[in-house]
């Protein structure tokens, strides 16, 4: 019974919550960037549903279920079926390595603390970077089976700007690994948080690599060629419609939350406030997920500033950004860093 | 490749131009709710007053699409004088662009044949509803511009 309770009820509720967190998140990351990037615009974005516009993601995704779901006849209809879930599912498997918070009885409503994330697995920053990368299949077969030169072009673009920002991303994760020497995230919070510093300070040239390469990674301006709109209609999810269409749609938002979190992890101490040594911190009320989702949000808004602010690369410059100056950018970092790390001890 | 561009000075300053523009004014203006008002030359629906209108045919000569529908007989005025009473005064507004050579060949005043109304909304449900006679012509603009100010 007790066992029963510890490793099946316990983290299905901790993932139901944890699912429905992201979901509202996901929905809710649309809604912002379509406001912040319109404020960016000196428009007003969406704000007509609800007051400021707060129910648009609901009325979006009621017209998503609504629309009619177009099949193209000349499909591979299976994969064309599958390349959706194939995105969408990845993204949403990683949040079951994130940890949200540290242990906590959320403001005394439990009697025992309980840790803020599903599992602490020994080398979960090896399975994100695997559940991340799966992603692209969705992107490959999606195009592939749609049988459109459009999505056929955005899904081979796809596959080469992932194939070739991973590199650089991991190497610049390997010299966070390097300072925390664990490849747990939890332990790498905890690292951070003995330290007294977030990993962003020492590494800050291996943060600007990873977001260089998430936005990368997630197909964002100003890296979106894949879904080129002036070039290739929409890219990998041209003849997708209805809720199949959602699922691209969520599963591109939920990928750009995986990054954020992620990154939150690594460079900015998880759930850790600023310099977390500091004394003034025990005085403040303790929120157990304020700092994590504070920062998450922080990230989505650099997102969107970026995609408000740069144009689109040409593909030889993406092509170039990533294995001239990104990959011999981030061997050096680890280089460095391993340096300080033995100079260190 | 200078230092300046190595540590990427552009790309902060372009960053931080699109920040300042989240606080800037709004251009849009949210219609239905908020409204532009037109330039005074802006030339919108049609108003007649048939009452003065003289049954010249002038604006009907003016009309480069012959969109005007003209219709009038003669009656003796209680002096002994010839006046013309006009009976059909129709535009056919699907067709209309709005050009005005009929304003300005209308030669009565200030009563005259204008565009000059400043109204704008005449959407329609069905194109049959656009083909104005001289009622039309009086009290559209007039009924409409009541009902917006209550």
């Amino acid at each position: 019974m007790n066992i029963l309770f510890l490793y099946v009820i316990i983290p299905a509720i901790k993932g139901i919550v944890i699912l429905s967190i992201v979901l509202f998140l996901v929905a809710y990351a649309t809604y912002i960037e379509r406001r912040v990037l319109a404020f960016m615009q000196a428009r007003l974005g969406p704000n007509l549903a609800g007051p400021q516009g707060i129910l648009q993601p609901i009325a979006d995704g009621v017209k998503l279920l609504a629309k009619e779901d177009i099949i193209p006849s000349s499909s591979q209809k299976f994969l064309h079926f599958l390349a959706p879930i194939l995105i969408l599912v990845p993204a949403l498997v990683i949040f079951g390595l994130v940890p949200f918070g540290d242990a906590s009885n959320l403001f005394g409503l439990l009697k025992n603390p309980i840790t803020l994330y599903i599992t602490d697995v020994n080398v979960a920053i090896l399975l994100v970077v695997g559940f991340a990368s799966l992603g692209v299949y969705g992107l490959i077969l999606g195009g592939w089976s749609s049988n459109s030169k459009y999505s056929f072009i955005g899904a081979l673009r796809s596959a080469a700007q992932v194939v070739s920002y991973e590199v650089p991303q991991v190497i610049a994760i390997a010299s966070v690994l390097l300072l925390s020497s664990s490849l747990s995230l939890v332990k790498i919070v905890e690292a951070q948080k003995e330290m007294g510093l977030w990993f962003i300070f020492p590494g800050f040239l291996a943060f600007f690599i990873y977001l260089v390469c998430g936005i990368a990674e997630t197909n964002r301006l100003p890296f979106d060629l894949p879904e080129a709109e002036s070039e290739l209609v929409a890219g990998y999810h041209t003849e997708y419609s209805g809720m199949k269409f959602a699922f691209f749609f969520m599963g591109e938002y939920a990928n750009m939350i995986v990054v954020s979190s992620v990154a939150t992890v690594l460079f900015l101490g998880g759930w850790l406030p600023p310099f977390p040594s500091l004394k003034i911190w025990h005085s403040l009320p303790q929120i157990p997920v304020f700092w994590f989702f504070a920062k998450v949000l922080l990230f989505l808004f650099i997102y969107i500033w970026l995609r408000a602010t740069f144009p689109r690369y040409r593909f030889d410059q993406l092509m170039d950004l990533a294995w001239k100056w990104l990959l011999p950018l981030s061997i050096l970092n680890l280089v460095l860093v391993a340096f300080i790390k033995w100079g260190i001890k | 490749m200078k230092l300046k561009d190595l540590l990427l000075f552009d790309l902060i300053i372009g960053l931080l131009t699109s920040f300042k523009h989240i606080f800037r004014k709004k251009f849009t203006v949210p219609y239905p709710y908020k409204k532009l008002n037109p330039a005074p030359r802006f030339r919108g629906f049609f108003y007649l007053n048939p009452s003065t209108c003289l049954g010249c045919n002038m604006c009907w000569k003016a009309c480069p699409i012959d969109i005007i529908y003209i219709e009038s007989h003669d009656e003796q005025t209680p002096e002994g004088k010839r006046k013309k009473v006009v009976d059909r005064f129709d535009i056919d507004l699907q067709r209309c662009m709005f050009c005005g050579l009929c304003e300005a060949s209308c030669p009565n005043g200030s009563f005259k044949l204008t565009l000059k109304t400043g109204f704008y909304e005449g959407a329609v449900y069905d194109r049959r509803e656009l083909w104005w006679d001289r009622y039309k012509l009086q009290n559209y603009v007039k009924e409409k511009k009541e009902k917006k100010n209550g």
